[in-house]
């Protein structure tokens, strides 16, 4: 456990979620230039087909991972937790390479649909690089903010993911909703 | 007898269940600063804000 509960934090705790976060987000900024780069392969496609493959191909995503094709359609996700090796020694420099992993995407499950919208936006739109990069470093935060709020949150027992979750059906259909509208916006 | 029964639950966090969905209002405040200000810088975090709590989140 990152951060253990706690009645009061202390600089080293708040180093652990510094750290963190500053993997997160470089992680996150990594796959997203990757994914800049090979959107160049977009190139030849029209303009105008962009948007619409892109609706389709969320749609298709959005049904493996949500709806009837989930039995049939297995999306890409590694199926296997970060091994606990990354913490290494020190407890800070592990959270760092931690959240590294975690912000890549690449590592852990992906239970949610979001963020295959999120990296598909980025391979079909053709967003600038600093667009990119803008969403990879909001992943990265957004992948933080659970210990960020568990730092914050003095006195607290441990914070569970619950406590960020609206009902259960308005959640993963919120998130998707915000990730489309903000791709749109990248056309 | 229930307050027996949550006590032998474990500890929870005092406040009520989605104390912190608020935070969702981050993205989509962002994501609407897009739509209506033509920002794209804006939407681009948004969604990523979104998708990497939704992650987060979810798992």
């Amino acid at each position: 456990m990152l951060l253990p509960p706690a009645r009061h934090r202390s600089l080293f705790d708040v180093r652990i979620v510094a750290s963190y976060l500053a993997g997160t987000v470089l992680g996150a900024s990594a796959t997203a230039t990757g994914a800049w780069l090979l959107s160049g392969l977009a190139e030849p496609l029209p303009g105008r087909a962009r948007p619409v493959l892109f609706a389709l191909g969320a749609l298709v995503l959005w049904l493996a991972k949500e709806g009837p094709l989930a039995r049939f359609v297995t999306l890409p996700e590694a199926r296997r937790q970060i091994p606990a090796e990354v913490f290494g020694r020190r407890l800070s420099r592990g959270a760092w390479r931690f959240g590294l992993e975690l912000g890549t995407g690449l590592r852990t499950y992906a239970p949610a649909v979001a963020p295959y919208l999120a990296l598909l936006a980025v391979l079909l739109l053709r967003p600038t690089l600093g667009q990119a990069l803008l969403v990879g470093a909001g992943f990265g935060l957004g992948r933080a903010v659970p210990l960020v709020v568990q730092l914050a949150a003095t006195g607290e027992r441990r914070i569970s993911a619950d406590v960020f979750n609206l009902p259960s059906r308005v959640h993963p259909t919120l998130a998707a909703l915000l990730v489309l509208l903000g791709a749109y916006c990248l056309v | 007898m229930l307050s027996a029964v949550s006590a032998a639950s474990g500890p929870v966090a005092r406040s009520p269940v989605r104390r912190f969905a608020w935070l969702w209002l981050a993205p989509a405040a962002l994501v609407a600063a897009g739509v209506g200000a033509g920002s794209a810088g804006a939407a681009a975090a948004g969604l990523g804000l979104a998708a990497g709590l939704a992650l987060a989140t979810s798992i």
